[in-house]
């Protein structure tokens, strides 16, 4: 069971091409998803989740074509949408019990106990019984995790699950994820890159509704090995640099200018540098390769 | 600050949108009233309001305005509360308060742009009116009186901008304390419903002037002061700024001032966040294993999943405060209706269960209908507002899940609804000592007919959501539809398979239960659920899912949906809908005739421009009635066959007799003597005119024969026939043939004669037109007649005409009784057939009998007493009594009336048999007594004394009904009692002239007009026999009916009543004559000043100044001025109000002193002080004296 994409295109009536001839194969396992804001990632997964119709193209996961037969992938589906929101006077247990129900988990003993068993693992349990309009952020995301969770989801579409976490919730989520993830297609969008480093056999990075990069991160990272310089730059310097380097990205360390430039043998005044996932995704996305 | 926010404010407004479509809808309805008012839509429907207020009065355009910017209020409800909370909703909140802002200037500025912006913007509705104006004058200018601008803008300072003041702080409030808007809309909701209900406090006479006060807009201050204005002075006076309007505008102006200072004293500037829920240290639970269970459903889990998606749903809604807010209204304002409901003249009726519950759903129904389309669109967006619909929509559930859960929900807010009413009407009966209540009768009005019906707008509604998939055009299309649905019909659009849930009534009775009148609801009900159905299809079909939201999307991916089973369903509701509808329509335009408002106005004026020759030609009168009535109850039928002998009285041969039957009469013979030939017959107006073969000479009799059956065909649009239902039927002879033209059926109104090119006509004859003095005014065809009939139904049933019962058999399984009069009596005659019990007793020799429901025993001793009393004071005062027995009869409640045929007094089931009189409230008045003994009275004053057919006729029948009643009360009950009866009866009168449609006219000359001949003949009477003394009244009545007892053609008038009163009236008091009846007369008595003094010695002498007035009004209420000086009340009332001294002195015209002893000390003193004189300010006559020494 894998995720087939092929040209998939949509343009929104506002003339906002969202998705570009999206072609992707997303084998199971878990599937980074990088971008910046206005990439089309979102897009993208709302569509596999069927919540939106795309152009041209087609989708299909494993036997399912998504696109013509939508109940049949929402029998398979978790869903974890970026924006979501919970019925404020409703208790944690009530809604996800009500959720697994809409997810046809019918046999109640069967469905209370894996309602139970995902606040455990969520970290909700001992507020299973409390309404979900007092729940903090990184409550409410835990929530949103568990609901995708439901159902023994076999295309899990998480869209950016780990933000509003603190870092003991998102390590834990990591463990979830990885737990579920062997025989599970699970597609995680994300713009934190470190989430992709550290969890995913294969990523993409998606710019103005494209694929511009595929593959696997360590791949991925080979193919900057021994490109990579780095110079710490003030703010004249910086100017000469991008007019005559290709750079990565410029972040700044302990109060100063660093930059990232990509190139085929070191320049003068840079020093190499161990490139890590973020120079990989800077780079695809550079307008120098674009 | 204060002016850079209002400058913000009104720059802000100006550019929404909203603002122009709000000032475009303000300025249409001022438009469309004021076409309205000027009667330019009179060429499709029906005008409503008398055609002597001008479209412009003054006061028409103050009520206008008013009502309008009350209605208005749900547009500026939103304006108010956004200036209050919009920093909140829109997070701007830390960027204001972050700076230093005071409250009081930040909040009073917001607020007064708000209220600038919309006291500005409420002139739409003048600016609509001047234009509606412009256009009536090109149209029809004969409605419009003189132009003035003052009028149109005066309704602004004393009207709509105080009220948007208080109802605007009022909203501020709530919005900018709760930051939120949802209690801006319920409170919208509230006060405007509110005040529409408290309408009810007006039932009361005593209760105006607390009206008047409470009510926040101040509309029923300007209906309290404008209560008893003429035509006259309602085209010409403006609203007076001071007095009850003005005190009530600085009472609700404070309290909003109040508000807003509650407001700034409250308001917060920071905000709290919510805290959320931050557990210490969480330990994670890796040994609970992840669970492996995956998704098996069955259609039956699903549908189970959907149920409890229902009741989460509903939970929701009955956890919200604006559900409870709602409900909360509503039942206080069902309580207070329920509570102030009064039947007549302020005394409560039982607490019978039919009557609390269609109080309470009547009183409800408004607020259930917001609260269902207000839930529609909450639950239609459920999902989406809490933004859970990602989540929900990418699950493996069927889109009829989420639907049918909607849709449960709803339901239950509409059975929770019907709960909360069942709960305020049990209470009701409970709490007023009514122990056993009728569970089938809750079951059946609020789950059938109640619920059924919300749920077909509940279904509306939520469609309309799904289909329109946005919140507020969703509701906005609601409202529109409501309005239009209401327009349709002032636009004379009748047809009720066009108007979505309407359906005939279906009032309940305790007698027949709801008879044949469930069957057409029922009908309907198949006919519109059918119609529900197809919606429902197409609401599901269109429901968004998912974020494609476009219709074309929505309508693509619906397609989808509409399998088999839903397929299915919709051609069902359209097969249910086609074949119910096609049944309604068959019954009502195809078996029955389909006759609007508008055609049977037409169709009067066509009776008189076709048949108007036949009033001159001459036509016999009736002078017997035998007759055989056969009464199918169970079929609602009746077969009545029969002979009336009609004599020919005139001069003249006749040669074609003229006649009216009912349009639905089935008639199998009609022969006069031998002649059959049907000259003329029109079914539509019901009219046949048969040609006799030899002409009946003057002088000559010949029997009419006829046979004819009168039977419910099913429905028929319009009010149904209940002549005979399953139990109770009542039916008079006016449905058996009426001879010649008959003028009581041509239009009345000038303005409607006018549309069909009718000259103008007068409503009644002069006193002494020759020709009408030869009719009486009840029956022109007939004079006194000879009777006797035979009447049949069934076995279980009495039926009952009047006259001696002379035989009862039974004949073929069906009961029959032989009544024969053994006197010639009105042709006038009713037949009812009942499962009656019966109440027997006797007065001297004379058989009395109650035919009643077995259940309605209640007030039987009250109306024996009341036909004994009255018996007993005509007897001994005026004459004897013309027959052997008296009979009341119950029927159902189809009508409210109680009706005196020959010693037969049919008597409604809502009135006397379920009044709750209680002895020991002195405010009760005893009515079924008092409406016995007024239809007793009859008996003397109609079937003996029978009036001519001109002005003036019903002064000699009811006006002498109402005294002897009057007189009959007093015996009984005491002159205190008395007083309360005519302060409702004074305020009768003075509400009625002022509704007049046509012109106002003395009492003696009255054209059959209830308020003069009731109400203004009740205080006329009165006064009289206070003045010179019953003795003397009586006497003067005694004789002057002996002189016209059964006195046939040329029939008597009220001037030879009034004559035979002036015998009797000394001379000094004879104006009152003139005054009374003659002229329209009244009086404006009050006193300035009063003082008392201690006498020694015991007693107190009272001196108060009086300034004393008497008016003589033409019929428009053009007021003039009288002098006079003639003896008045002049005395004391206690504590409660009762009379402590009383004495006639002599008052002149304007100011003077009088001074007058009294035995105990007075708490008020003053002229007139009892109201026995017609005052259209009665409060005033007295005040309290201050004490000298």
């Amino acid at each position: 069971m894998d995720l087939r994409l092929e040209g998939v295109s949509k343009t929104y009536p506002n003339g906002v091409r969202a998705l570009a001839d999206v072609t992707l194969t997303i084998p199971q396992g878990m599937f980074g998803l990088l971008g910046p804001n206005g990439a089309g990632k979102s897009t993208l997964m709302r569509s596999l989740a069927t919540l939106q119709e795309v152009d041209a193209g087609t989708m299909r996961f494993g036997d399912i074509d998504i696109r013509a037969d939508k109940p049949r992938l929402r029998e398979v589906l978790g869903y974890l949408p970026q924006d979501f929101g919970v019925y404020p006077k409703v208790t944690a247990w009530d809604m996800l019990d009500h959720l697994a129900q809409l997810k046809g988990l019918s046999r109640r003993a069967e469905r209370h106990e894996a309602v139970a068993a995902l606040l455990h693992r969520t970290n909700l349990w001992e507020h299973a019984r409390r309404r979900l309009g007092g729940f903090s952020g990184g409550m409410k995301q835990r929530f949103g995790i568990a609901q995708a969770l439901l159902g023994n989801p076999r295309l899990l579409i998480v869209d950016e699950p780990t933000a509003g976490l603190d870092p003991a919730e998102r390590f834990r989520f990591h463990n979830l994820l990885a737990e579920i993830s062997e025989d599970v297609v699970v597609l995680l969008s994300t713009h934190i890159v470190s989430d992709v480093a550290d969890l995913c056999q294969n990523m993409a990075v998606m710019g103005q509704g494209r694929v511009v990069l595929t593959g696997d991160p360590l791949r991925l990272l080979e193919t900057l090995r021994g490109r990579t310089f780095k110079k710490f730059v003030s703010a004249a310097e910086l100017e000469a640099v991008q007019g005559t380097h290709q750079v990565i990205a410029v972040r700044r360390v302990a109060g100063q200018r660093l930059v990232h430039v990509y190139a085929e043998a070191r320049p003068p005044g840079f020093e190499e540098v161990e490139p890590d996932l973020e120079d990989v995704y800077f780079h695809a996305l550079s307008p120098a390769r674009a | 600050m204060v002016g850079a926010l209002i400058g913000f404010e009104l720059r802000r407004r100006l550019k929404l949108a909203s603002t122009w479509v709000y000032a475009a809808v303000l300025f249409a309805a001022g438009f469309f009233l004021m076409l309205a008012a000027g009667g330019v839509f009179r060429g499709v429907a029906v005008t409503a309001g008398s055609e002597r207020v001008m479209a412009n009065a003054p006061v028409s355009l103050f009520g206008t305005t008013v009502l309008v910017a009350l209605f208005g209020l749900f547009t500026v409800a939103a304006v108010f509360g956004q200036a209050a909370a919009q920093d909140f909703g829109q997070g701007t909140w830390m960027l204001i308060f972050s700076r230093n802002v005071r409250k009081g200037p930040y909040l009073l500025g917001r607020f007064l742009g708000a209220w600038l912006f919309s006291a500005a913007l409420f002139t739409a509705i003048g600016a609509g009116q001047l234009a509606g104006t412009a256009l009536v004058a090109l149209i029809r200018p004969e409605s419009l009186g003189p132009f003035s601008l003052v009028a149109y803008l005066w309704p602004y300072p004393l009207g709509v901008w105080p009220m948007l003041f208080f109802a605007g702080a009022l909203f501020f409030t709530l919005a900018a304390l709760t930051r939120h808007m949802a209690p801006v809309y319920v409170g919208v909701v509230v006060l405007v419903l509110g005040y529409t209900l408290t309408g009810t406090l007006l039932q009361d006479v005593q209760n105006l002037t607390l009206a008047a006060l409470l009510d926040p807009f101040g509309f029923q201050a300007f209906s309290v002061v404008t209560r008893y204005w003429t035509p006259a002075e309602q085209n010409a006076r403006l609203m007076p700024a001071w007095g009850l309007l003005g005190v009530n505008r600085l009472i609700w102006t404070a309290v909003g001032a109040g508000l807003l200072g509650a407001c700034v004293a409250w308001f917060r500037t920071s905000v709290d966040e919510s805290g959320g829920a931050r557990a210490a240290a969480e330990p994670s639970s890796p040994g609970v294993p992840y669970p492996a269970a995956v998704p098996d459903p069955t259609t039956w889990t699903r549908a189970r999943a959907a149920l409890s998606l229902g009741a989460l749903a509903f939970r929701d809604v009955i956890r919200s405060p604006i559900y409870w807010a709602f409900a909360v209204a509503g039942l206080v304002l069902v309580g207070m209706i329920l509570a102030s409901t009064k039947a007549l003249y302020g005394t409560p009726t039982l607490p019978v269960t039919w009557q609390v519950l269609e109080g309470a759903a009547g009183a409800f129904r408004l607020f259930s209908l917001i609260t269902v389309t207000f839930y529609a669109g909450e639950l239609a967006w459920r999902e989406r507002d809490a933004g859970v619909a990602d989540i929900a929509d990418a699950t493996g559930a069927p889109a009829w899940v989420g639907f049918a859960g909607k849709l449960l929900a709803l339901a239950l807010v509409a059975l929770s609804l019907e709960g909360l009413v069942a709960l305020s009407a049990l209470l009701a009966q409970l709490l007023r000592g009514y122990l056993d209540p009728e569970w089938s009768l809750y079951a059946s009005e609020l789950l059938f007919l109640d619920l059924g019906k919300l749920l077909l707008f509940g279904v509306l509604a939520l469609v309309v959501q799904l289909a329109v998939n946005h919140k507020y055009l969703g509701h906005a299309a609601m409202v529109g539809y409501y309005v239009s649905a209401a327009a349709l019909r002032g636009l004379g659009v009748e047809e009720p398979l066009l108007r979505y849930g309407s359906e005939p009534a279906t009032p309940y009775s305790d007698m027949n239960g709801y008879g044949h009148l469930l069957g057409p609801v029922l009908w309907f009900r198949a006919y519109w659920w059918g119609v529900a159905l197809v919606l429902l299809g197409l609401g599901y079909a269109l429901m968004a899912r998912g974020r494609e939201t476009s219709l074309r999307a929505r309508w693509r991916e619906g397609q989808r949906r509409l399998t088999g089973p839903w397929l299915t369903a919709m051609a069902g509701g359209l097969l249910l809908a086609a074949g119910a509808g096609a049944v309604i329509f068959r019954d009502t335009h195809l078996v029955n005739r389909y006759v609007t408002e508008k055609t049977a106005q037409r169709e009067r004026a066509e009776y008189e421009t076709t048949y108007r020759t036949w009033a001159d030609a001459p036509q016999p009168r009736i002078t017997a009635a035998e007759l055989t009535v056969d009464l199918f109850p169970e079929a609602q039928r009746l077969r009545a066959r029969g002979t009336y002998t009609l004599a020919n009285k005139t001069g003249q041969p006749v040669t074609d007799l003229f006649l009216n039957l009912p349009e639905d009469a089935e008639l199998a013979v009609l022969r006069a003597g031998e002649s059959r030939t049907v000259k003329e017959q029109d079914r539509r107006l019901g009219v046949i005119i048969l040609h006799l073969d030899r002409p009946l000479a003057p002088g000559d009799s010949a029997p009419l024969e006829y046979d004819l059956q009168l039977a419910v065909r099913g429905m028929r649009h319009g009010p149904p026939r209940t002549e005979v239902v399953g139990n109770g039927s009542f039916f008079n002879n006016l449905s058996l043939p009426v001879v010649g033209y008959q003028a009581d059926r041509e239009l009345e109104e000038d303005r409607d004669r006018k549309d069909y090119g009718l000259k103008p006509k007068e409503r009644m004859a002069p006193r002494d037109d020759p020709r009408e003095l030869q009719h009486n005014y009840i029956r022109a065809d007939s004079d006194f007649v000879r009777f006797a009939a035979t009447v049949s139904t069934t076995p279980d049933q009495i039926a009952v005409a009047p006259g001696d019962l002379e035989r009862e058999w039974t004949e073929g399984g069906r009961r029959h009784f032989r009544y024969v009069m053994d006197q010639p009596i009105l042709n006038f005659f009713s037949v009812l057939s009942a499962r009656y019990a019966v109440l027997r007793d006797e007065w001297r020799g004379v058989k009395l009998e109650i035919y009643h429901h077995p259940s309605h025993t209640r007030n039987l001793g009250r109306m024996m007493q009341g036909m004994k009393d009255a018996l007993a004071y005509c007897s001994d005062h005026f004459g004897p009594y013309q027959h052997r027995q008296a009979r009341i009869l119950e029927f159902p409640r189809y009508q409210t009336f109680a009706q005196s045929f020959p010693n037969t007094i049919p008597y409604s089931e809502a009135i006397g048999f379920i009044a709750r009189v209680r002895d020991e409230e002195p405010d009760d008045l005893d009515y079924p007594y008092y409406v016995t003994a007024h239809e007793i009275a009859h008996q003397w004053w109609a079937h003996q004394v029978v009036g001519a057919n001109v002005r003036g006729a019903t002064m000699t029948s009811e006006s002498m009904a109402q005294y002897a009643a009057l007189m009959v009360m007093k015996a009984r009950y005491g002159p205190e009692r008395m007083r309360r009866f005519l302060k409702f009866e004074l305020d009768k009168y003075l509400v009625g002239r002022v509704l007049e449609r046509k012109k106002e006219l003395p009492l003696a000359q009255n054209e059959n007009q209830p308020y003069v001949h009731y109400q203004k003949g009740s205080l006329a009477m009165y006064a009289l026999q206070d003045f010179i003394g019953e003795e003397r009244v009586n006497h003067a009545l005694a004789r002057y009916l002996a002189r016209v007892r059964f006195q046939g053609p040329p029939y008597t008038t009220a001037a030879e009543l009034v004559a035979a009163l002036r015998e009797e009236t000394p001379p000094a008091q004879r104006h009152l004559l003139e005054d009374l009846f003659e002229t329209i007369t009244l009086w404006d008595n009050r006193v300035t000043a009063a003082t008392m003094k201690a006498v020694p010695g015991g007693g107190w002498e009272v001196t108060v100044k009086v300034l004393a007035r008497k008016y003589r009004s033409d019929d428009q209420g053009h007021q003039t001025d009288l002098d006079f000086d003639e003896p008045l009340d002049v005395g004391g009332l206690d504590e409660k109000g009762a009379v402590v001294c009383l004495e006639k002195r002599r008052v002149k015209r304007g100011e003077s002193e009088v001074t007058f002893g009294c035995p105990v000390r007075p708490a008020k003193a003053g002229v007139d002080p009892v109201n026995k004189l017609i005052d259209r300010d009665s409060e005033d006559n007295v005040t309290a004296p201050t004490v000298i020494r």
